[in-house]
C-alpha cells in the first residue's frame, strides 16, 4: 500500500529561535538514490541527525516502512536499518580497517555482549566480503587513523554497509578528498548502491556528482523544502537558481557600477594549501587585495571560500603557502596576532559571542588606533552607519535576528580598525530586504576606503562592490578577471558559476 | 528551642555556603576559561589558611595582623598561581584530559607533602574569632566573626560580578569562555587572559582558606575535603556560571546545614541526593549550558 | 578462507601467551620467590597483586572505556567493609565474605554508575571523586557498624590462610584468574565496543551500539573486580580503615594506569608494580612520599604522558629502526 520506504512529515526542529528544519515532508520510495542539497545552513545536516536520531524533532513525525519512528535513539535506528556516514571521516581510529567492519558486523549480529569470546575470530568472513565491496581489502590491517584520507572516507561507506542498512544516508561522501578521486567514488557508491537496490539518501555539493548518479533531489533553503524533482527538473527550477546564482533575486539595476581602485597589494596570498586533519580543501590558491579595493570570492557551496579565508585568519593552518600582510609573511602566527595586524574576520556562521550585549560584542573586537589616523572606526561611528543596532545596544546577541547577528559581526570587526576586512558570504541565510541594507552598509565601507575581501556565492551581490572577482571552485582558483569582464560574458558564467 | 536551633544552623549554613561559592565560582571560571579540570583547586585553600596561620603567628594573633593577612595571603596565592600556570599548567592545555590531569594530581600532592614540611601535621589555629565578639539577634547569640565572613563574601561577590560583568576584562573573559576561536579573531590574546584568570581563581581560593582559619583552622586534610565540596555545587550549580555556582552553594550549605540536624551521621548524603536528583533532572546543573 | 589465516593467526591464549617469555619469567617469579624471602616481602607482594586488579580494572574505564573515574577506591572499600562486617559482626566465613563483597561492590558500582555514565569528561571525575568521598564519609561516620576511624579490625582468615605465605598463594591464584578473565573480556566484542566508545561516541551509536548501557556495565564490571581486590585485602590485612576509600587511594590506583600506560592491557600492571615498589622503598628514604610521588608524575607527564609501557615501545621501535 506504501511503497516510500521512508517518510517525513512536517519535522521542525528550532535552535535558539533559529529554524532549522522547517515543516520538513519528504517521501522516500525504496531503492531510491535522493539527494539532499542547499546552501551552508540550509537545514541538511540537521535534517539528517533527525533522520538517524541524534536529534529530536520538536514537532513532525519519521516514519519507516510505515512505522512512527519518531524519538527513537540513534542505535535502536541502526537495528531498525538506517545507517549513516559522517562528514569527517569517524572510524574507531585505534582500531585496524577491519576491526572497525567487524564491529559493525558484530554488532549487527547481536554478538556485543558475548563477554568470553575472542572478538578478532568474529564475523571475519564477512567483514573481508564488505572490504572488497569498497576496495579496502589491501589495507585491512591497518589502523584506521594512518589511512590516507581517500581511504577513511572508504571506511565510512564500508562501516554503514556493514550494518546491512534498508536505508543509507551519505553525508558529505566525498567532502575533503582529491578532486581525481572524487567521480570514481561516487561511482563506487552508486554501483553497489544499485547492485543492492538499496535506498540512498546523501548531502553532497559536488553537483556535477549530485546530477551524474541521483534520482530525486530535495533543495532545502533555510531548513525548508523550496524545491523537489528530477534532476533536471531542479537545475531548471527558477527557485533553485535563485538561491545558488541570485537569477532573478532583488533587482540590481539602479546600483552604480563599481569604479577601478587600484593602489598596492595590502593581502597577498601565494600558493595557499589547507584543510582540516587529512583532508586538503584548498589547493595552490593565490590571490591578492589591494588598497581600498574590494575583491570578490566567488563560489558555490563548498568551494573553498570559507577554508580560504579561514586560513588568512590562522584558524585553519595553512599546509603550504604564503600570507602576507603589508609586506609581513602571517603564517604560523597565532590568530589574535594576525588580527591585531590588521586583518578583520567577519564569519559566515554568525558567530557573535551569544551572551553578551551588543555592546559587549563591540568591545570584544575594539581596538583603538593611534591618535592621528583619519577617520577611526569607533562605537559611534560603526552604530551611526549599522543603525539598525543602535537601539539593541543593550541586548543580548542571542536574542536577535539573523540580520541584526550578521550586521553586529561586520560591526565587531569594523571596531578593530582592520586594514583589510574579510567577509565571509555576508548575504548568506537573510531575507531579500535585508540583503538590500547589507549591500548598502557594505558599499558604505568600501566608500570610506576599507580593503575587502568579500566570498560570494551571488554574483549579483558583488555587482557594485567589486571591482576584480576570483571564481574558485573544488579549492582552486578557476579565474581571474574583473568584475565587469565576468558579468558581460555569459559563456563565462556558465562555465563558472552555472550549477 | 527550635527557633534557636533553627537561627544557628541559618547562619553556619551561610558561613559554609561562603567558603563553598569562593571556591566554586574560582573552579567554574578556570574551567569556563582555560577549559582545566583545576584539581588543585583545594591547595590552594589550604595554601591560603596556612599561610594565615603563619602571618599571625609570625606577627601577633591581633586582629589587626589578621586583617593584614586577609589582604596579603590572596595576593600570594594569586601571584603562585600566576607562576604555576605560566611554567606548568599552560603546557598542558592542549592535551587530553587524562594528561591533563597528572600535572594537578602532582600539584596537589606536592603542595600537600611541602605543607606537611613546613607547618607540621597539627593542625595550625588563628584564635582570633573571640576578638571579633559576640553578635545578639533576638534571644541568638553568634560570634561576629561569621558575620564578617558572610559580608566579606557578599563584597567579593559583588565585585566578581562587578569585574565580569561591567568591565573590559570581564567581557573578554566571557568572549573567550562562549567562543574561544572568534575571541582570537578578534584579537584578544588569550595566553594573557588564562593567566590572569588562573591568578584570580586561586586569589580567591586563597582568600577563602583565609576567611576560614580562624572558624575550622588550618590542617592538611582541608584541600580535598573542599575541592571535593566544591565541585558538588558546580556540578549543581553548573559548570561556567558564577551566579549558578553561589545559588547552589546557598542550597547546598542549607542542606548541610538542616541534613545535620536530622540525621547526624549522614549530612553529606543529603547533599548528595540533592546532587543526584539535580543530575536526573538536568545532567549539565541548575545554571549550566546545554 | 586464505584471507583469514593471513589476517588472524588462530592462536590460542595459552599460545599467544607463550610468546612472551618476559611474561613467563614474572609468572615464574612469582610462584617460585617467596618462600626464600622475607615475610615483609611476601606481605609486600601481597599488597602489591592486590593493587594489580585494582589499576587494571580501573583501566577498564580509563583505557578502554575513556571515563576517568578519580573514585574507585570507593569499591575497594566496599568490597572490604562487606567482607569484614558479614565476618566479624554476623560471624559468617570467609567464603561468604568473599563472594559478598565484591558483590556488594558492584552494586554499589552500578548505583553510582547511573548517575556517573549520563555525563562526560571533566563532569565525570568530578562526579566520581565526590561519590568516592562520600562512601569514604560513610565508612567514616557509621561508627557502629565500620569502626569509624579506628577501623574495623580482628577480621582474620581461616586457619589454614593465616600463614603470610599461603596467603599470598591464595591470592595470586584469584588475581590471575582475574586478569586472565579481564583480558578475555578486553579482547571480547565487550572491550573492542568499549574502545570504540572512547574513540568516537557517534559513530559507536550509530552502528547500533547502546552507548550509556556499555558504559554502566563497564562501571560495574570494574567496581567488581576492586571489590575483589577490597575483600582480600580486609583478610590480608587483617582489617580495614577508611582510608583505604579516601581519594588519595583512588589516584593512587589511577595513577598506576596512567603511568603504567592506559592503552596497554599490561600497563596497569606495570604501573602497579612500579608504584608499589617506590612505595616501599622511598619511605624509608624520605618521610615526603608524597613530595617524591608527585615528582615523579610530572617527569612522566612531561617526558612520556601515554605511560611507561608506550616509553617502552618506542624505544623498541627506535632500537629496531637504528638496527635496521
Amino acid at each position: 500500500m506504501n511503497a516510500d520506504i521512508l517518510r517525513t512529515e512536517k519535522l521542525n526542529l528550532q535552535f535558539g529561535g533559529v529554524h532549522a528544519t522547517r515543516d520538513v515532508s519528504i517521501a522516500v520510495p525504496r531503492g531510491q538514490i535522493r539527494a539532499i542539497i542547499g546552501p551552508n545552513g540550509a537545514g541538511k545536516s540537521t535534517l539528517f541527525n533527525l533522520l538517524t536520531g541524534f536529534l529530536r524533532p520538536q514537532s513532525g513525525k519519521i516514519h519507516f516502512k510505515g512505522q512512527d519512528v519518531t524519538g527513537l535513539a540513534p542505535h535502536q535506528l541502526c537495528r531498525m536499518g538506517f545507517a549513516r556516514t559522517f562528514q569527517i571521516p569517524n572510524v574507531s581510529s585505534n582500531a585496524t580497517v577491519l576491526e572497525n567492519i567487524q564491529l559493525a558486523k558484530v554488532s549487527l549480529h547481536g554478538g556485543l555482549w558475548k563477554l568470553l569470546e575472542p572478538f578478532r575470530r568474529m564475523h571475519v568472513e564477512e567483514a573481508w566480503d564488505v572490504l572488497s565491496l569498497v576496495g579496502l581489502a589491501d589495507q585491512a590491517a591497518v589502523e584506521a587513523r594512518n589511512l590516507p584520507f581517500g581511504d577513511q572516507k572508504k571506511l565510512e561507506l564500508a562501516i554503514a554497509l556493514a550494518c546491512d542498512p534498508e536505508v543509507l544516508l551519505l553525508d558529505e561522501p566525498t567532502a575533503g578528498m582529491p578532486l581525481h578521486e572524487r567521480p570514481a567514488l561516487m561511482g563506487l557508491v552508486q554501483s553497489i548502491v544499485r547492485a543492492k537496490s538499496l535506498t540512498t539518501i546523501l548531502i553532497e555539493h559536488d553537483m556535477d556528482l549530485v546530477f551524474s548518479i541521483t534520482d530525486w533531489i530535495t533543495v532545502l533553503h533555510r531548513g525548508a523544502v523550496v524545491a523537489e524533482g528530477v534532476p533536471g527538473e531542479v537545475r531548471n527550477n527558477t527557485e533553485v537558481r535563485k538561491i545558488y546564482l541570485g537569477e532573478g533575486g532583488t533587482e540590481n539595476s539602479g546600483r552604480r557600477q563599481a569604479e577601478a581602485a587600484g593602489g598596492d597589494p595590502i593581502l597577498t596570498v601565494e600558493g595557499l594549501t589547507a584543510g582540516y586533519g587529512m583532508g586538503m580543501v584548498l589547493h595552490d590558491v593565490s590571490l591578492s587585495v589591494a588598497e581600498g579595493e574590494v575583491v570578490c570570492l566567488l563560489g558555490r557551496n563548498g568551494a573553498g571560500k570559507t577554508t580560504t579565508l579561514k586560513s588568512i585568519m590562522g584558524l585553519v593552518p595553512p599546509a603550504q603557502g604564503r600570507i602576507v600582510l603589508l609586506g609581513e609573511n602571517v603564517v604560523g602566527r597565532p590568530t589574535y596576532e594576525i588580527c591585531q595586524m590588521g586583518i578583520g574576520y567577519v564569519p559566515e556562521d554568525r558567530r557573535i559571542f551569544p551572551d553578551l550585549t551588543v555592546m559587549e560584542n563591540l568591545e570584544v573586537g575594539r581596538r583603538d588606533v593611534a591618535a592621528g589616523q583619519a577617520a577611526p572606526w569607533t562605537v559611534d561611528r560603526v552604530l551611526d552607519l549599522f543603525s539598525s543596532l543602535k537601539p539593541l545596544r543593550h541586548q543580548r546577541a542571542r536574542f536577535m535576528s539573523g540580520g541584526e547577528q550578521r550586521m553586529l559581526t561586520i560591526a565587531r570587526a569594523l571596531v578593530g580598525n582592520p586594514k583589510v576586512l574579510l567577509l565571509d558570504e555576508p548575504s548568506e541565510g537573510l531575507a531579500p530586504l535585508v540583503v538590500e541594507t547589507l549591500w548598502e552598509h557594505i558599499r558604505a565601507l568600501k566608500e570610506a576606503g576599507l580593503a575587502i575581501l568579500l566570498s560570494e556565492q551571488n554574483l549579483w551581490f558583488a555587482s557594485g562592490l567589486s571591482t576584480r572577482v576570483y571564481v574558485i571552485d573544488k579549492g582552486q582558483i578557476q579565474l581571474s578577471s574583473t568584475f565587469a569582464e565576468l558579468e558581460a560574458s555569459p559563456e563565462l558564467k556558465r562555465t563558472h558559476l552555472a550549477l | 528551642m527550635a527557633f534557636s536551633v533553627i537561627g544557628l544552623q541559618l547562619v553556619s549554613a551561610l558561613v559554609s555556603a561562603t567558603f563553598l561559592f569562593l571556591m566554586a565560582s574560582g573552579l567554574s571560571l578556570i574551567f569556563g576559561v582555560c577549559r582545566v579540570l583545576n584539581l588543585a583547586h583545594g591547595s590552594f585553600f589550604m595554601l591560603g589558611a596556612f599561610l594565615a596561620y603563619s602571618v599571625t603567628q609570625v606577627v601577633s594573633s591581633s586582629l589587626e595582623t589578621f586583617w593584614l593577612a586577609l589582604l596579603l595571603v590572596p595576593l600570594a596565592t594569586a601571584l603562585l598561581g600566576a607562576l604555576l600556570e605560566i611554567v606548568l599548567i599552560r603546557r598542558f592545555y592542549g592535551a587530553n584530559l587524562l594528561v591533563q590531569l597528572m600535572p594537578m594530581v602532582a600539584l596537589i600532592y606536592i603542595i600537600s607533602d611541602f605543607s606537611r614540611f613546613v607547618w607540621g601535621v597539627s593542625p595550625g589555629s588563628v584564635p582570633v574569632l573571640g576578638l571579633f565578639g559576640t553578635v545578639s539577634i533576638l534571644d541568638l547569640t553568634f560570634p561576629a566573626y561569621y558575620f564578617v565572613v558572610v559580608l566579606a563574601s557578599m563584597v567579593v561577590a559583588a565585585g566578581l560580578w562587578f569585574l565580569i560583568t561591567r568591565t573590559r576584562w570581564g567581557i573578554l573573559v566571557r568572549a573567550a569562555s562562549q567562543d574561544r576561536e572568534m575571541s582570537a579573531a578578534c584579537g584578544v590574546n588569550q595566553t594573557r587572559l588564562f593567566t590572569m584568570v588562573y591568578a584570580l581563581a586561586t586569589g580567591l581560593a586563597g582568600l577563602a582558606g583565609v576567611l576560614a582559619v580562624p572558624i575550622s583552622g588550618a590542617s592538611l586534610e582541608m584541600d580535598m575535603t573542599t575541592v571535593v565540596n566544591a565541585f558538588v555545587v558546580v556540578v549543581v550549580g553548573g559548570m561556567g556560571s558564577v551566579l549558578g555556582s553561589m545559588l547552589a552553594a546557598i542550597l547546598i550549605g542549607l542542606v548541610n546545614a538542616f541534613g545535620i540536624l536530622v540525621l547526624p551521621q549522614f549530612e553529606m548524603t543529603f547533599v548528595y541526593a540533592l546532587m543526584a536528583l539535580v543530575l536526573i533532572v538536568r545532567p549539565t546543573g541548575l545554571f549550566g549550558r546545554g | 578462507m586464505q584471507k583469514e589465516t593471513e589476517m588472524v593467526p588462530s592462536l590460542t591464549w595459552l599460545q599467544k601467551l607463550a610468546g612472551h617469555p618476559l611474561l613467563w619469567g614474572l609468572v615464574a617469579l612469582l610462584l617460585l620467590c617467596p618462600p626464600f624471602l622475607p615475610q615483609t616481602y611476601v606481605v609486600q607482594m601481597t599488597d602489591t597483586l592486590l593493587f594489580v586488579l585494582l589499576a587494571v580494572s580501573i583501566n577498564l574505564l580509563i583505557g578502554y572505556g575513556g571515563m576517568i573515574s578519580l573514585g574507585h577506591a570507593a569499591y575497594f572499600a566496599i568490597g572490604g567493609y562487606t567482607a569484614g562486617v558479614l565476618v566479624t559482626q554476623a560471624g559468617m566465613p570467609m567464603l561468604v565474605g568473599l563472594l559478598a563483597g565484591p558483590l556488594a561492590a558492584a552494586l554499589a558500582a552500578a548505583v553510582i554508575g547511573l548517575f556517573c555514565v549520563r555525563v562526560a569528561n571533566a563532569y565525570f571525575i568530578m562526579l566520581t571523586l565526590a561519590f568516592g568521598q562520600l562512601v569514604y564519609t560513610v565508612v567514616w561516620k557509621w561508627r557502629a557498624l565500620t569502626g569509624g576511624d579506628d577501623g574495623l579490625v580482628g577480621v582474620a582468615p581461616p586457619a589454614i590462610l593465616l600463614s603470610e605465605i599461603h596467603y599470598y598463594y591464595f591470592t595470586l591464584v584469584i588475581i590471575l584468574a582475574c586478569l586472565v578473565l579481564i583480558h578475555r573480556i578486553c579482547e571480547s566484542p565487550f572491550g573492542t565496543t568499549l574502545k570504540a566508545i572512547r574513540d568516537t561516541p557517534s559513530r559507536a551509536r550509530s552502528i547500533g551500539i547502546d552507548v550509556a548501557g556499555f558504559k554502566l556495565a563497564a562501571f560495574t564490571m570494574a567496581g567488581l573486580f576492586a571489590g575483589i581486590a577490597g575483600s582480600l585485602y580486609v583478610f590480608h590485612n587483617r582489617g580495614i580503615f577508611p582510608q583505604s576509600a579516601l581519594w588519595v587511594t583512588s589516584t593512587d590506583i589511577m595513577l598506576m594506569a596512567v603511568l603504567g600506560g592506559a592503552n596497554h592491557f599490561v600497563g596497569p600492571i606495570v604501573g602497579a608494580i612500579f608504584l608499589k615498589t617506590l612505595n616501599f622503598v622511598i619511605p624509608r628514604l624520605t618521610e615526603y612520599w608524597l613530595f617524591f610521588l608527585g615528582v615523579v608524575v610530572l617527569l612522566i607527564a612531561f617526558v612520556m604522558p601515554r605511560g611507561l609501557m608506550d616509553g617502552y615501545d618506542s624505544l623498541r621501535a627506535r632500537l629496531k629502526r637504528m638496527r635496521g
